[in-house]
C-alpha cells in the first residue's frame, strides 16, 4: 500500500517536470491549446484517468527492471526510475495531442482529481424531535409539562447529552439537567430516555426521525427542577451501609497496603465499577413502592462488595444489619436493575448472593446458639 | 373554627423545628421568618408547590441543625433595579 502512495507522488513530480519541459518547447502550442481547453474540460478529466493508468503500468514495468539491480540504493532506483519514467511518460503524453494540455494543466488536473475525491454533497437536514419533561417550581403556578424541541442531527453530536447541551446553548437556556464527565463515568446525567434509565452521555440518539425522543427524569424520584432528581434519600441509604473498610485491628492503619490474593481481588470485579448513577434503583418497582425502607439494588450491590472484600473484618455485622424484612427481602428478582445498568453490571445477582450469605449466616448463628 | 389540614400542621412543625434550631445562632430567626412569611402567600390548593418547599425546607433544616453551622447571612436584591 505504501509503495503505491510513493508512486503517486513520483507521478506528480514527474508531471511537473514534464510540464516545465513542455512549456519551454511547446510554448506556442500551449497558447493555442488554452482556448481549446475550456471547451473540452470534461474530456480532459477522462484523459487524466486514462493517463494515470497508463503511467502506472509504465512505472510498474520500470520498477520491476530496476529492482533486479543488485546493490542499488533506493534513492538511485527512484532517480533512475523517475528519469526513465519521465521519458516514457513524455512519449505517452505526446502521443495524444490533448495530453500536452494535460501536462500543462497537471496542477489543475491534480486539483480536479482532488476535487473529485474530496467534495461531499451538502446533506439534507435531519430534524429529530425531543420531548423533554419541564417543571420549574420557582415560577409560581407552574405545572409539569412536556416541551418539544427540534434538533438537526447533522449539526449535533451522536449522544443524547450532546442534544440536550445544544438545546440549552441555542434554544432554551432554562433547561436544567445534571452533567459532568460526558463519558459515562460520573453518573450525573442519569435520566429516563425513551422509557429506559441510562446515562444521557452514553446513549446514542436514535436516528429514526419519524419518532420523537422522550426524556424524563429518573422515575419515582422527587424532582428538584426539570430533569434534576432529588438524590438525598439515595445517598443517605448508601451512607447507612457504611461503605468503607472496617478492620478489627486498626493498629496497622496507614502503614502499608492490606494484602489480598488475586482470587479475592477477582471477586470484586463487576462490583467496584458501580458509579452510583441510581439507574438500577429507580427502575426497580419494589424501590418505587418502599423507597425509604428498601435499600435498592445499587446500595445492596455496594453492601455485597464490602461483605466479600477479604480485607474487611466486619462481614457478619454487615449481614446482621440487613436482617429485617425490608432492607433486602423486598427484592423479588424482577431484574429490571440488571437490564438498565449503563455500565453492564449485575446488581440482581449480587442481591441473590447476599440472600445466600444471609441464609448461611443465620444457620451458623443458630448452630452457635 | 376550621382546623389546620395535615399539610398545614406539617409546615407548622417544620417552622417550630427551624426556630428551635436557630435559637442560639445569630442571624437565623429573621431569615427563617422572612422565608416562611413570603411563602405563606401560596394558595392552599397548590399542594405540589407546598410539598416541594417542605422537602426543600427539611433538607435545609438538616444543614442548620449541624453543629458546625454557626451563622446565617443573606443577600437581598434592592427594590429599584440600579
Amino acid at each position: 500500500m505504501s509503495s503505491i502512495w510513493i508512486e503517486n507522488s513520483e507521478m506528480e513530480d514527474k508531471r511537473k517536470n514534464v510540464a516545465i519541459k513542455l512549456q519551454t518547447i511547446h510554448s506556442r502550442l500551449v497558447c493555442v491549446c488554452v482556448c481549446v481547453c475550456v471547451c473540452v474540460c470534461v474530456c480532459v478529466c477522462v484523459c487524466v484517468c486514462v493517463c494515470l493508468k497508463k503511467g502506472n503500468v509504465v512505472l510498474q514495468n520500470t520498477r520491476s527492471h530496476s529492482s533486479s539491480d543488485v546493490g542499488a540504493v533506493d534513492a538511485g532506483i527512484v532517480g533512475s526510475g523517475g528519469q526513465r519514467n519521465s521519458k516514457m511518460s513524455v512519449l505517452g503524453v505526446s502521443s495524444l495531442s490533448r495530453c500536452g494540455l494535460l501536462a500543462l494543466r497537471s496542477p489543475a488536473g491534480v486539483a480536479v482529481r482532488y476535487a473529485q475525491t474530496a467534495a461531499a454533497p451538502v446533506a439534507q437536514p435531519r430534524i429529530k424531535k425531543f420531548q423533554v419533561y419541564r417543571w420549574d417550581p420557582d415560577t409560581p403556578g407552574d405545572k409539569p409539562r412536556m416541551q418539544t424541541y427540534e434538533i438537526d442531527l447533522n449539526s449535533c453530536g451522536p449522544m443524547v447529552l450532546d442534544a440536550l447541551i445544544k438545546i440549552k446553548n441555542e434554544m432554551d437556556p432554562t433547561l436544567t439537567f445534571r452533567r459532568s464527565c460526558r463519558e459515562g463515568i460520573c453518573g450525573s446525567c442519569a435520566m429516563n430516555i425513551n422509557g429506559g434509565n441510562t446515562l444521557a452521555c452514553v446513549l446514542k440518539i436514535d436516528t429514526d426521525i419519524s419518532k420523537p425522543s422522550k426524556i424524563y427524569p429518573l422515575p419515582h424520584m422527587y424532582v428538584v427542577k426539570d430533569l434534576v432528581p432529588d438524590m438525598s434519600n439515595f445517598y443517605a441509604q448508601y451512607k447507612s451501609i457504611e461503605p468503607y473498610l472496617k478492620k478489627k485491628d486498626e493498629s496497622k492503619e496507614g502503614k502499608e497496603q492490606y494484602l489480598q490474593s488475586m482470587e479475592d481481588r477477582d471477586k470484586l470485579d463487576g462490583l467496584y465499577e458501580c458509579i452510583l448513577c441510581a439507574c438500577c434503583s429507580t427502575s426497580c418497582p419494589s424501590y418505587w413502592c418502599i423507597a425509604d425502607k428498601y435499600l435498592g439494588p445499587a446500595v445492596l450491590m455496594q453492601a455485597y462488595r464490602w461483605m466479600i472484600d477479604s480485607r474487611d473484618d466486619f462481614t457478619e455485622d454487615r449481614l446482621s444489619k440487613l436482617q429485617d424484612p425490608f432492607s433486602v427481602y423486598r427484592c423479588h428478582t424482577i431484574m429490571n436493575c440488571t437490564s438498565s445498568c449503563p455500565k453492564g453490571l449485575n446488581p440482581g445477582k449480587a442481591i441473590a448472593e447476599i440472600k445466600k450469605m444471609m441464609a448461611t449466616y443465620k444457620e451458623k448463628k443458630a448452630a452457635a446458639v | 373554627m376550621p382546623r389546620h389540614s395535615k399539610l398545614q400542621r406539617l409546615v407548622l412543625t417544620l417552622y417550630r423545628q427551624f426556630l428551635r434550631a436557630g435559637q442560639n445562632k445569630p442571624g437565623f430567626i429573621p431569615r427563617i421568618r422572612d422565608e416562611f412569611r413570603a411563602n405563606a402567600r401560596i394558595k392552599k390548593t397548590d399542594v405540589m408547590h407546598i410539598e416541594y418547599l417542605y422537602r426543600r425546607g427539611q433538607r435545609q433544616l438538616e444543614q442548620l441543625k449541624d453543629v458546625n453551622t454557626k451563622q446565617l447571612g443573606s443577600f437581598s436584591k434592592p427594590r429599584d433595579q440600579g
